[in-house]
């Protein structure tokens, strides 16, 4: 459904919905390729119906969530208490009706933004959350089919560390694009020393995606110089980070598809990185 | 600490009582309805971040005031926006939550109360009309609030409006 069609369904405004979107994670729409919202129409009758019975948008939004098998308050409670067989098990049930990407960014992502804010970022069950979302995360990724395009891309952590709230998003971005058949390295920020050379052998080379805001600017400005002779035409991305360079958009789903875009671009004669700067 | 406003009696059985006279409100910015056709959805004319529900006209808040929903396994089912600012949270995180992790009935020395529990199953399932508290707000039981609660719906819940300073 489009916009005006999920906003008459509701009997709200276009503005209403992009509202419960920022404030709820829902209704989540896909985007066409000229990033228009598509809307499900299963999800909007549903909610519709929630709506109609319910004491709150939240408790409705919730209701439907659970109905179409993207509850995420199991994987909240699961996560709360430290049961990573349970996370796994919730995940599992979300994945029994909605492809990954849309498990991650609808339920995996969300509950974990609930977990920070619940515990805290120096909180005992966020950093439980957080390293089981990596785990997760990268046990995903290494499932993916093998890198069938080229360019590839480096993301370069820029998270301040482990408990960082952008950094299961950066892995997430890392799971989009393997799955899109993206090579995609992740390196920390502060391994600066020998990447020119490491990525020389590791072929040719489309973006740099600078990911999170928590890295001192010195410290990305050392790496990109260190790794520069092997940056060639590669663009300068960045997610979560309000450093230089083309800003990609919040959600990893919609970043990765701005980064394949950055990566049908680099063609040979293409502004070189340093100019891009 | 508890002063019950009126007997156990179920909402709908006093709806012929003039003191008990119903009054309509958004569940999140507590405004009544916007003057316009009743939408399908029951969602707010007005800021449409919430759904108009009932409760008695003595109980019923206005716009802007903090009040939290709670339904019969006293799990917070909607937050106003005077609510969000009270206790430093938001509706989607509080929703699901179990009430207590909000408030928690205090006497007026800052002791637990545990009656609030009850006072809200009872309002929940329509058994309690009208009833005034102290409740604490947050953790601290320091900071106390004087609350009305009472039934509000549909469907059945309780409704707890924290009384203005």
């Amino acid at each position: 459904m489009k916009t005006s069609e999920a906003a008459e369904a509701l009997s709200v405004s276009p503005t209403t919905l992009r509202a419960w979107e920022a404030r709820h994670g829902f209704p989540l729409p896909a985007r066409t390729l000229g990033h228009h919202r598509i809307y499900d129409r299963s999800e909007i009758l549903a909610l519709r119906r929630a709506l109609e019975q319910g004491l709150s948008i939240a408790s409705a939004i919730e209701k439907v969530r659970a109905n179409l098998g993207i509850d995420d308050t199991q994987l909240v409670a699961e996560l709360r208490a430290f049961q990573g067989e349970g996370a796994d098990a919730a995940m599992e049930a979300a994945l029994s009706v909605r492809p990954l990407d849309r498990c991650v960014e609808e339920v995996l992502l969300p509950s974990l933004r609930t977990v920070a804010e619940r515990a805290g970022r120096r909180g005992a069950a966020w950093a439980f959350a957080a390293a089981w979302a990596r785990d997760w995360l990268r046990r995903q990724t290494r499932l993916s089919p093998a890198a069938s395009r080229t360019p590839g891309l480096v993301l370069l952590d820029a998270t301040v560390d482990e408990l960082d709230p952008d950094r299961p998003a950066l892995f997430a971005l890392e799971l989009h694009l393997a799955r899109a058949g993206v090579p995609v390295r992740v390196l920390p920020v502060a391994a600066s020393v020998g990447v020119a050379d490491a990525l020389g052998t590791a072929g040719p080379l489309g973006a740099v995606v600078v990911a999170g805001d928590g890295a001192e600017e010195v410290a990305v400005d050392r790496w990109l110089a260190a790794a520069h002779p092997a940056l060639g035409q590669a663009a300068l991305l960045a997610f979560r980070a309000s450093r230089r360079g083309a800003a990609l958009p919040e959600a990893p789903w919609e970043a990765h598809r701005a980064a394949l875009v950055h990566l049908s671009r680099r063609t040979p004669g293409a502004r070189a990185f340093g100019s891009a700067r | 600490m508890l002063r019950p406003l009126a007997g156990p009696t179920a909402l709908g059985a006093a709806a012929s009582d003039a003191s008990s006279a119903q009054a309509t409100f958004c569940g999140y910015c507590g405004a009544p309805p916007a003057d316009e056709l009743p939408r399908v959805s029951r969602i707010c004319g007005r800021c449409e971040m919430g759904l108009l529900l009932h409760a008695d006209a003595r109980l019923a808040p206005g716009a802007g005031d903090a009040f939290v929903v709670v339904d019969e396994r006293l799990l917070v089912r909607a937050l106003s926006r005077g609510a969000e600012d009270l206790l430093g949270t938001s509706e989607p995180v509080a929703v699901h939550r179990p009430v207590s992790e909000l408030v928690g009935g205090v006497t007026a020395d800052g002791a637990p109360d545990a009656p609030l529990g009850r006072l809200l199953a009872e309002a929940a399932a329509g058994e309690l009309v009208l009833a005034e508290t102290l409740v604490r707000v947050g953790a601290d039981p320091h900071r106390r609030r004087r609350v009305l609660l009472g039934p509000c719906g549909p469907p059945p819940a309780a409704l707890l409006v924290f009384a203005a300073v």
